[in-house]
């Protein structure tokens, strides 16, 4: 059978990245299996908690991004909300006591970016809207829970519930209609 | 006259700097191979008269689409190197001239606002959403069926690329199935040959790009499945699997078998069936001859168009499929296979089981429209992984004839339609018949020759010999 050669020879650029994040996995794979038996077996605070997290963190932002909306401001949502997740693991496995006042900090840094990155594009980032929109109820979900006395209560946590609504109002007077039609579609069955 | 022309181009385009920039830039080249054509300047601005962009460079994207019920799984189930693609291309007299087909784009995608998109995650299902952007063509550098980066803004979820005489689309299963990809792909192709003063009608599924989107071309017309006697699932068991190493490039090769249509149907009435049982006894012969298992079923999954059960214009997905399966140890010669292949289609192709299997569909999307995506995700994942493509052992999708307009005849001598591999069968068959050419392509997930080769003699062996072409083989 002769066969006729119709086709380019392909570049072979996104094979090597495929192959730099298989090795990657199994180095990742082998670390979080061996972290929590040396923890387990030296005994001690639960440090291998806060090695996985950061691997699954590396993971997820440098070598397993997300395949459908992986734009700035999803990508800067999840990144700052998984560092605020390693930090809270750092407080409860590691040293305790800060977690409350500092990641209410984060998250308003988070706030803000996302403000920024939204309000300087809106044309282009209105569709890109969700994370935003997803931190700012957590936001306010966790000033509630401040005022109902399940959480300390501080000027980190006013704070950044006062930025979320803020935020929230502003979003919603600028894009007006838009706002609803994209929760529409968000929220689509 | 350039200075008016340039002024009613920008007129016709509200998109941002960059991408108003590129755009016009386009037509600066377009009007510069005119130029070195001796094309008179009347002519070539009344080719690339900017009204033919109508309104949708101007206005905002605020257009959105559910993914129809079969497009729902297409991203729960993608992973990085996985994704449903598949190619139609169409072979012309001669080379492609990237500066019109890029204009021919320009003009085409406007009709069809829902492959104008780009995928977006909901709380319960992904949807497509507009995107205003200049849509660009590429120059073919990599093997057919390549994965589609949908996770930028504004990214689009299929590719025009062209290679020497080749116009090919790729799409992203989530837009259209093959029927409404090859619409697209005549529609296209004709608005290029108009450009190059070809006077192209609109008929035989070309589209006029003139006319205003429908409401039924872009419908989920699932729904419209009549009720079905019995009962239908996706489950099945296991089928056999070619033998071979899986290549780490997906597809790792692309061949096509050239055939003459007529020598092809005479094969198939000599045995008094139809070209895709007479196909189809061949590719079980060839899967015979390309694994090492002696038990087991070989399931071949055979992709049935609904628009011929049930009237639809929608140029979304709107196709099943059926699965014709023999035990290997049944597996021998093309007299003995036809008369279960004949009657497995007759069965499992018939208009109830395929309105069973629409049934099916819908209720299981109905089922699921309240659990949130991040649950359904990871299920559909695992799920996906467990069962994937397991159940078949190959494919043969045949889009039939295709018709174009007699005055389109001279320019496209050819067309041919790939189908992206899976995870684990080793090739995936696809074919379409354009004049009296029978095109069959096999996208190959192995560097193992034995299943074409086999096929090959096959076809010889039964008066039918092919001429093929194809890619080199890689990722081995």
């Amino acid at each position: 059978m002769d066969i006729e050669i119709v086709y380019p020879k392909p570049e072979l650029r996104t094979q090597a990245r495929e192959e730099i994040k298989k090795i990657m996995l199994w180095c990742f794979l082998t670390a979080a299996y061996i972290c929590p038996i040396v923890n387990i077996c030296i005994g001690g605070k639960l440090w291998s908690i806060v090695v996985i997290w950061s691997m699954w963190v590396v993971w997820c932002t440098l070598l397993n991004p997300p395949l459908v909306e992986n734009n700035l401001m999803s990508r800067t949502a999840h990144f700052l909300l998984n560092c605020a997740i390693l930090l809270v693991l750092i407080d409860v496995c590691l040293s305790s006591g800060w977690a409350g006042f500092v990641v209410p900090i984060v998250c308003f840094a988070l706030l803000v970016v996302l403000g920024i990155l939204f309000f300087i594009d809106i044309s282009q980032q209105r569709q890109n809207i969700m994370p935003m929109l997803w931190i700012i109820g957590g936001s306010l979900v966790a000033l509630v829970i401040a005022i109902a006395g399940l959480l300390k209560m501080n000027w980190p946590t006013i704070a950044l519930g006062s930025t979320a609504f803020a935020l929230l109002v502003i979003t919603i007077i600028t894009l007006r209609r838009q706002f609803f039609a994209e929760l529409k579609k968000r929220f689509h069955i | 006259m350039l200075e008016n022309y340039f002024k009613l181009l920008d007129q016709h385009i509200l998109l941002p700097k960059a991408e108003t920039k590129l755009l016009i830039s386009d037509f600066k080249k377009a009007l510069l191979f005119y130029s070195g054509a001796e094309l008179p300047l009347d002519e070539a601005l009344s080719r690339l008269n900017p009204e033919k962009l109508g309104g949708f460079y101007c206005r905002p994207p605020t257009l959105w689409y559910p993914l129809d019920d079969a497009a729902k799984i297409y991203p729960l189930a993608m992973k990085s190197r996985q994704m449903s693609i598949f190619r139609l291309s169409a072979y012309l007299s001669e080379d492609i001239v990237p500066e019109i087909l890029q204009i021919a784009l320009t003009f085409t995608i406007k009709r069809f606002p829902f492959f104008a998109t780009t995928i977006k995650k909901g709380f319960f299902w992904h949807y497509i959403d507009s995107t205003k952007k200049r849509f660009p063509i590429g120059r073919e550098t990599s093997i057919p069926c390549q994965r589609i980066n949908v996770s930028v803004t504004g990214a689009q979820s299929f590719r025009v690329l062209y290679y020497q005489n080749r116009i090919s689309v790729e799409f992203f299963h989530i837009l259209t199935d093959g029927t409404g990809g090859m619409v697209f792909l005549k529609t296209l192709v004709a608005e290029y040959l108009r450009l190059l003063g070809v006077n192209i009608p609109c008929e035989n599924g070309i589209l006029d790009i003139g006319d205003t989107p429908t409401a039924d071309e872009c419908s989920n017309d699932f729904p419209k499945a009549a009720p079905a006697n019995k009962p239908s699932g996706f489950m099945d068991k296991p089928a056999l699997q070619m033998s071979g190493k899986l290549s780490s490039v997906k597809p790792c090769r692309v061949l096509h078998f050239d055939m003459d249509s007529e020598a092809l149907k005479a094969a198939a009435k000599s045995k008094g069936c139809t070209i895709t049982a007479f196909v189809l006894a061949l590719m079980f012969i060839a899967g015979r001859v390309a694994t090492d298992e002696t038990k087991g079923s070989i399931h071949i999954q055979v992709p049935v168009n609904m628009r011929s059960f049930c009237k639809s214009n929608t140029l979304r997905n709107f196709s099943q499929y059926c699965s014709v399966r023999i035990p290997v140890t049944e597996v021998s010669t093309v007299d003995e296979l036809l008369p279960i292949i004949k009657k497995q289609l007759a069965e499992n192709a018939s208009e109830d089981a395929m309105n069973a299997m629409m049934n099916a569909t819908v209720k299981l999307v109905r089922s699921l429209r309240f659990v949130p995506l991040f649950v359904k995700h990871p299920a559909a994942l695992v799920a996906f992984g467990f069962m994937g493509d397991k159940v078949f052992s190959n494919t043969l999708s045949n889009l039939g004839v295709i018709r174009i307009p007699e005055e389109m005849r001279p320019y496209v001598t050819k067309m041919d339609f790939v189908l992206g591999t899976s995870i684990t069968n080793r090739a995936a068959c696809s074919m379409l018949t354009l004049g009296d050419t029978t095109t069959l392509s096999i996208a190959k997930l192995t560097a193992d020759t034995s299943f074409e080769n086999k096929l090959y003699a096959l076809f010889v062996e039964n008066g039918v010999t092919p001429s093929v072409k194809g890619s080199e083989i890689h990722g081995h």
